[in-house]
Order: C-alpha cells, then sequence, then structure tokens
C-alpha cells in the first residue's frame, strides 16, 4: 500500500468494481471497495465456486487431509481466494529449508563466475 | 535441527556474496540509534517445515491467544509444498478473532512495530531468486549499534542475524511481514486503507461482529477518512443497524460528496427503513454518477421507486456527527 495517493485509488477503484458487484443485501460491500487490483476480488458466486473448487483440489492434492479443506477454504477471504486460485503453484510456502549442499555450491559458482547476477541485482 | 544451522550457513553465504540490497534501510536503521527487544515472545521451536505454524503460533500467542503450533499444522501446512502459504497464515489469524496487517514494504513500520511491542513476523528467501528456499521467522527486536536483528527462527529461540543478511533474505522475499492485532486497535504505522482491507474479510468469512470492530477502530483513527466510515455504514447495514449506518454514509458524505459508493449504500439504507422519501433528497442532490457506477445507480433507482414511503425524521446531516 502506498501513502498519500491511497484514497484516490480506493475513490477510483470503488468506482469501477462497484458496476460489477454482487449487490449483497442491496450495498456495495466493502472488500471490493477497498480492493486493490480490478480483479482482486471474486465478483461472480459462480466464479467463486468455480475458484473455491480449483483451490480446495490443489490443496488435497498437495496432501492436506480432506477433513480440514473446507475450513480452510471457509477461511479465506474472496482475494485470497482469486490469488491462490490463479498463483498457488508459484506463491510461496515458507518452510522448506533443508539445502543440498552441492546444489547450493553449484549456485555459488554460477554466481562467482557472473553467470548468474541475484545477489548483486539491487 | 539442520535447519537452523543451515539458515546460519546461508546468511553467511548472503553476505559473503555482498547483499548489499537494502542500503537504505540499512541507514534508517543506523540512524534509529536506538534498540529493542521484546523478550517475553514465546519461542516454539519448529518441526522438519512448520515454520509457518510457529512463526504464526509465536506471533498469535504474543496477542494473547491460546494456541500452539500443533493446532496451526491442520490450518496453514501443505504438505507436498513443504511449506505454508501467506494468504493461509492471513487466513488462519482472522479464525482466532485477530486481524493480520501486512506492514509496508519498507523498515520503518517494521521498527515502528517493534517499539509498539509487536513481533513481526516475516517471509525470508533463504536461497536465491531463481532457486528459492522460502522461510518464517518472526522479529523480536533489533539492535541499531550493533546493526543486528534479533529473531525467534528456526529452532534458534534468539537468533542474532547481521542487518544485512536479514534485509538481503526479506529483500529476496518481496519485504513481506504482517504484524497481529486486535480489531480494536489498528497498529501504530498503519494506513487506513491497509487497515480496511485487512478488516474486510472477516465480513465474507462470517465474522461481522470483529469486522464492525475494526471500521470502529478505523474512524476512531481516520476520523477524516469518507472510505472507513463508509465500511462502518456497510458493516452495520449488514447487522441491519440502519439508523447507525446512515449516520456513517452521511458523515462520509460530508467529507467526500463524490463518493459514489456511500451515496448509493446511504439510499439503500433509506430504502431500507421504508424512508424513501427522504432518499429522494439524497437523490437529488447528486450529480450524474462515473460511468463505471452507472448500472449500480440505476438499479437503486428503480429500488427507489418501488419502495414504501413512511414518515421519516427530515435529515439535514450536512456536518460530521460524532458517534464513535
Amino acid at each position: 500500500m502506498h501513502k498519500g495517493n491511497g484514497f484516490a485509488l480506493a475513490l477510483t477503484v470503488a468506482a469501477m468494481l462497484a458496476a460489477s458487484m454482487p449487490a449483497r443485501a442491496g450495498i456495495v460491500g466493502t472488500e471490493h471497495m477497498v480492493a486493490q487490483e480490478s480483479r482482486a476480488v471474486v465478483v461472480d458466486r459462480i466464479e467463486h465456486a468455480l475458484a473455491g473448487e480449483a483451490v480446495a483440489a490443489q490443496l488435497q492434492a498437495w496432501g492436506v487431509a480432506p477433513e480440514h479443506v473446507s475450513a480452510r477454504l471457509a477461511a479465506l477471504s474472496d482475494a485470497e481466494l482469486q490469488r491462490l486460485e490463479s498463483r498457488m503453484g508459484t506463491d510461496p510456502a515458507g518452510g522448506v529449508l533443508v539445502v543440498i549442499g552441492a546444489v547450493f555450491v553449484v549456485l555459488i559458482i554460477l554466481e562467482l563466475l557472473g553467470i548468474t547476477n541475484v545477489f548483486r541485482r539491487v | 535441527m539442520r535447519c537452523a544451522m543451515n539458515t546460519r550457513t546461508l546468511m553467511a553465504l548472503v553476505v559473503l556474496l555482498g547483499g548489499c540490497a537494502a542500503g537504505p534501510e540499512l541507514q534508517l536503521l543506523r540512524e534509529s540509534g536506538s534498540s529493542v527487544e521484546l523478550a517475553d515472545v514465546a519461542f516454539f521451536p519448529q518441526d522438519q517445515y512448520q515454520c509457518g505454524p510457529a512463526a504464526l503460533a509465536t506471533v498469535l500467542v504474543s496477542d494473547g491467544v491460546d494456541v500452539t503450533p500443533q493446532q496451526l499444522v491442520s490450518q496453514v501446512y501443505v504438505p507436498d509444498r513443504r511449506g505454508s502459504l501467506q494468504a493461509e497464515m492471513l487466513a488462519a489469524t482472522r479464525t482466532y478473532g485477530r486481524v493480520p496487517y501486512v506492514l509496508n514494504k519498507s523498515l520503518a513500520p517494521v521498527l515502528e512495530a517493534l517499539h509498539a511491542g509487536h513481533p513481526v513476523l516475516l517471509l525470508q528467501n533463504l536461497g536465491l531468486d531463481r532457486w528459492p528456499l522460502w522461510h518464517y521467522a518472526v522479529l523480536v527486536g533489533y539492535d541499531a549499534n550493533a546493526q543486528e536483528f534479533l529473531l525467534r527462527s528456526g529452532t534458534t529461540h534468539r537468533q542474532r542475524s547481521s542487518a544485512r543478511s536479514l534485509l538481503a533474505s526479506w529483500d529476496l522475499a518481496g519485504r513481506w511481514s504482517m504484524v497481529v492485532v486486535p480489531a480494536h486497535a489498528p497498529p501504530a504505522g498503519a494506513d487506513v486503507l491497509g487497515w480496511l482491507q485487512a478488516v474486510a474479510p472477516f465480513e465474507s468469512t462470517g465474522n461481522l461482529a470483529t469486522a464492525l470492530e475494526g471500521y470502529e477502530a478505523a474512524v476512531a483513527r481516520w476520523p477524516e477518512s469518507a472510505v472507513a466510515w463508509t465500511a462502518l455504514g456497510n458493516a452495520r447495514y449488514l447487522q441491519q443497524s440502519f439508523p447507525a449506518a446512515q449516520i456513517a454514509y452521511q458523515n462520509a458524505l460530508v467529507l467526500v460528496p463524490e463518493l459514489w459508493v456511500a451515496r448509493n449504500n446511504l439510499v439503500r439504507t433509506m430504502i431500507a427503513q421504508g424512508c424513501a422519501e427522504l432518499a429522494q433528497a439524497w437523490v437529488e442532490d447528486a450529480v450524474a454518477p462515473p460511468a463505471e457506477m452507472e448500472s449500480t445507480w440505476r438499479g437503486t433507482l428503480v429500488s427507489l421507486s418501488e419502495a414504501p414511503s413512511e414518515f421519516c425524521p427530515p435529515s439535514t446531516h450536512r456536518t460530521m456527527i460524532d458517534i464513535r
């Protein structure tokens, strides 16, 4: 979030989204109003259900116990669900710390030879 | 176990390779000249790949939630990814009635949060851009003079990490960090939109009471924010507290008359109360809506034309009403 232009952004986005909004009890909802990207929010019930199905199937395929999947889905906001649906394959999953030494040595050699320059990129 | 050792080795290598990704941040740290250590923050050593549950338990417990990493495994751990996804870290936090606030991608709000007593959960990439090794750890302090950060990480209770290597690993992870706070207390350094975005999901996940608490806190902290007032109005509307919703929307429109969401929702609120005649004034008052809002607005006008009009006290609300 960038400070300062936040309000202008909200106004624009609110207006942009309002048109396609599901009339949740007739009003334009807050999650839509404050969404940062126009596609950040699942605006359609069917789309929402499909995204849910896709995420559920992927979680299960990744070994999450079926009895936990629905509770985990229910905890996700529209924006999070949408993000997971499109990006969960590449999103970071914090936890892995085991390094095969050899792999890392190769990386360092590549780096030192200048084939990669990840560490100096900024 | 082997996790912790590898962490240290990797960080050392990152330093060796000259991780100079964070010059301005380092300077900020140096200039802050101060130090903090939240020594009371609990420590949960991680099992295997489960630094997600361990780190999340650390920040939840620190905010008074009674939970263990083992309980969080079924909520945030993804076995075949050997890790936890950020979206689920946020989602799980909400199931304990706490607001996960994602901090701005700079060091200043992180230091501010530590000074305010909040441990900061952060994502690190201990590998490379192309071959990432994602890890969650919890910042519990820093020492500006020593240029060091203090963490609960992996199996190390009090890990001291050079600022340079920690910032490099954080930078490679997109500078993602979050704090966990109760809904009535936006963290120091929060901005209004960030706070509303953090609170809004409570609505769609069925915890309206917590959302309401978060919006009340928002208008208390940012009374000049029309968007915050609108959000409060929405939650009150969903709770069917129509008169209170009406006041919130009107406050929003006093601040920003062209905030169409507020106007639309205000008219809806008046319709819901059977005050069509009163709503008419807010319709006549309006300039033409922006194109994107047209169909929503038309729908509202149709509802208005079909709505009953009972006697409602006239509303001449043109100044802010303090209802906090």
